[in-house]
């Protein structure tokens, strides 16, 4: 029976001492017979009492709280916590101790938690990661806020904001536009003016870069009242057609800027010209629908699939699903292993619809997919139960760092929710936007399905 | 030989693990692994033609996922608390880490602003600076990463100790 169970202490990598006087600390090794509690404890060898002293200052310490719970009449026990441990032959224990009281017997109860230490390690270290994170994308906002505010409350002379604006930004090799919360221009920069320049003609109010902005993506994107009312960001790519000769694939990214009562200050737009990668992909017609990164089809890939799926009259479920937390895992682990997750995830979809499904990436971390022969509700979430089965299973990073993701899925059904490319887009993303405003904070990491109701057009 | 326990305390990633290790090892490493729990590291110094073994408590930083626990400062001779230069919230947390470390010990205390290789996101005013004066026997701006001001520091830490040693011994 010794024998077994001091197998089971080794294997468990843990020794039983016995209290011979704990005011002076005296032991003796009753169980457990490891290489490293002989390193930790050279003379408790042969069941010799031997004295714990201020060579191990810490389990020391640790001797003046579990006396008192020695010498109480009753039960009890005390955990010291882990300490780290650097034995004479360089080897690092992590070590946690027990004082026990049980039945009149006084033990004390050493473990080399060197597993258990690692995990809670490894856990600890990416929470504090985040919290870093966290602190600094927080000092980032701050600071950003606090320079816009300073620069638009300097002075209420427009010319002296906006030469003070035009410093910070003007620079910049892509459009910058600040508007005010009425698309009312405040500051464009020459990139944005080159930008939209039209035959250089004397710019109109009617053709200032944010109003071709704002009327672009009102034609192109039925979310565009969502957007703006729910005072969201947006980013994605607009295509801007000026006959005769203007045709322009634009990468918009759409931020509003609010104040303390979240009423909108202003918006702020960045514009890249990606037309030349645009006219490269466009040499194939495919590609031209495809979206870059992943290579799915892209938006506009999509919206005539949909209408041509609406075209035949086959009932089926529209899918908006976006990946929860996408930019703090942007942020966190940097852009590149960004877009590796979004093609991994892209990727991992793809590989469980069926032939007759749809799938695109409508914007940053948006993707649309169409779900055929699927005529039920508890059809539809059978089917997004297994994306979810798939999304839940780890991601790595390039250094081989698993991390998990989450989804929110949005889901309209055509023809009993909608009938038009529009309007079906607007109610898959509206269902997308409640269910990811409603969630409880505790699920706000866990995947969840909000198919729409015509309860969410009074928000 | 003298021995004195000295306690590193602070909120967590300000850089007291890598604060010992240039102390005691004089090597840094950029790769950041948050400690657990409690590591002792001994390192013998010279003060005023004495020997003092300094036993530098290294202790786990107090966030929401640990929370501060007074007993560790238990025979405590010292104590210093990091704070990071490049996020201001840790000094807000060194400070409350000291309100709760006051209610059981007042041994001599040294604020240390580590981190000072990396750009400053805040500064200590005039007026802060003479308030916490009051607050801590010394204060250091250290870089762990240099190595700059951390011996001066732990040597300030081993010089307070002695004469407050004195002190108790003539009063």
């Amino acid at each position: 029976m010794t024998s077994l169970l001091n197998n089971v202490l080794n294997a468990m990598k843990q020794v039983v001492l016995e209290v011979i006087d704990s005011e002076t600390g005296t032991f003796k090794l009753i169980e457990g017979s490891s290489q490293w509690a002989k390193e930790l404890f050279p003379h408790a060898e042969n069941q010799h009492p031997f004295i714990i002293d201020d060579n191990i200052p810490f389990l020391h310490d640790f001797l003046i709280d579990a006396r008192l719970i020695w010498q109480k009449p009753q039960n009890g026990q005390l955990r010291s916590g882990y300490w780290t441990e650097i034995t004479k032959n360089n080897n690092p224990l992590h070590l946690e101790a027990i004082a026990i009281k049980q039945e009149q017997h006084s033990l004390l109860i050493v473990g080399n938690q060197c597993d258990e230490f690692k995990n809670l390690q490894h856990t600890k270290q990416l929470a504090r990661d985040l919290l870093l994170s966290n602190d600094r994308l927080y000092l980032q906002n701050e600071y950003l806020h606090a320079r816009l505010h300073a620069i638009l409350n300097q002075s209420t002379d427009p010319s002296n904001i906006h030469n003070a604006l035009a410093k910070v930004i003007e620079n910049a090799e892509f459009g910058i536009v600040i508007a005010d919360k009425n698309f009312t221009t405040v500051i464009e920069n020459s990139a944005a003016l080159t930008l939209f320049e039209r035959h250089k003609k004397v710019i109109t109010l009617a053709s200032r870069p944010i109003d071709i902005i704002c009327e672009l993506m009102k034609i192109q994107l039925p979310e565009y009242e969502r957007i703006i009312s729910t005072k969201s960001s947006w980013d994605g790519e607009l295509c801007w057609i000026n006959p005769p000769t203007t045709l322009k694939w634009l990468k918009i990214a759409l931020y509003p800027v609010k104040n303390k009562v979240n009423e909108i200050e202003n918006w702020i737009v960045f514009a890249n010209d990606i037309s030349t990668l645009k006219h490269l992909t466009q040499r194939n017609e495919q590609l031209a629908q495809q979206d870059m990164l992943t290579e799915l089809p892209n938006r506009f890939a999509f919206c005539q699939t949909l209408e041509k799926q609406i075209e035949s009259n086959t009932p089926f479920y529209l899918l908006y699903v976006n990946i929860n937390e996408f930019r703090r895992h942007n942020e966190f682990y940097g852009h590149n292993e960004g877009d590796k997750l979004l093609i991994e995830f892209s990727q991992r979809i793809q590989s469980i619809l069926n032939e007759s499904d749809f799938i695109a990436r409508v914007c940053g971390d948006e993707f649309a997919i169409i779900l055929n022969n699927i005529n039920n509700p508890s059809a539809c979430k059978a089917a997004v139960n297994n994306i979810f089965n798939h999304i839940n299973k780890p991601f790595h990073t390039n250094n081989l760092d698993s991390f998990k993701v989450s989804v929110s899925v949005g889901a309209a059904h055509f023809p009993a929710d909608a009938k038009s490319v529009e309007q079906l887009m607007k109610f898959a993303d509206l269902s997308l936007y409640h269910g990811k405003q409603n969630k409880i904070p505790k699920l706000k990491h866990e995947n969840s399905l909000q198919f729409y109701s015509t309860s969410m057009l009074d928000i | 030989m003298i021995q004195k326990k000295i306690c590193l305390l602070g909120a967590s990633s300000v850089g007291k693990t890598s604060l010992v290790k240039q102390f005691v090892e004089g090597i840094f490493n950029e790769k950041y692994l948050t400690t657990i729990g409690v590591k002792i590291d001994k390192k013998m110094v010279s003060v005023e033609n004495k020997q003092v073994q300094l036993m530098i408590w290294d202790i786990e930083g107090n966030d929401r996922y640990n929370a501060f626990q007074e007993r560790y400062l238990r025979g405590a001779a010292g104590y210093i608390i990091v704070v990071d230069q490049t996020r201001v919230s840790s000094l807000s947390e060194g400070l409350d880490i000291h309100t709760l470390a006051r209610q059981v010990t007042h041994c001599p205390a040294i604020l240390a602003i580590n981190k000072n290789d990396l750009a400053e996101t805040w500064r200590l005013d005039d007026n802060e600076n003479i308030d916490y004066q009051n607050l801590f026997d010394l204060h250091f701006t250290t870089s762990a990463k240099t190595g700059e001001h951390v011996d001066e520091m732990f040597l300030a830490m081993a010089k307070l100790l002695l004469r407050s040693e004195h002190n108790d011994l003539t009063t």
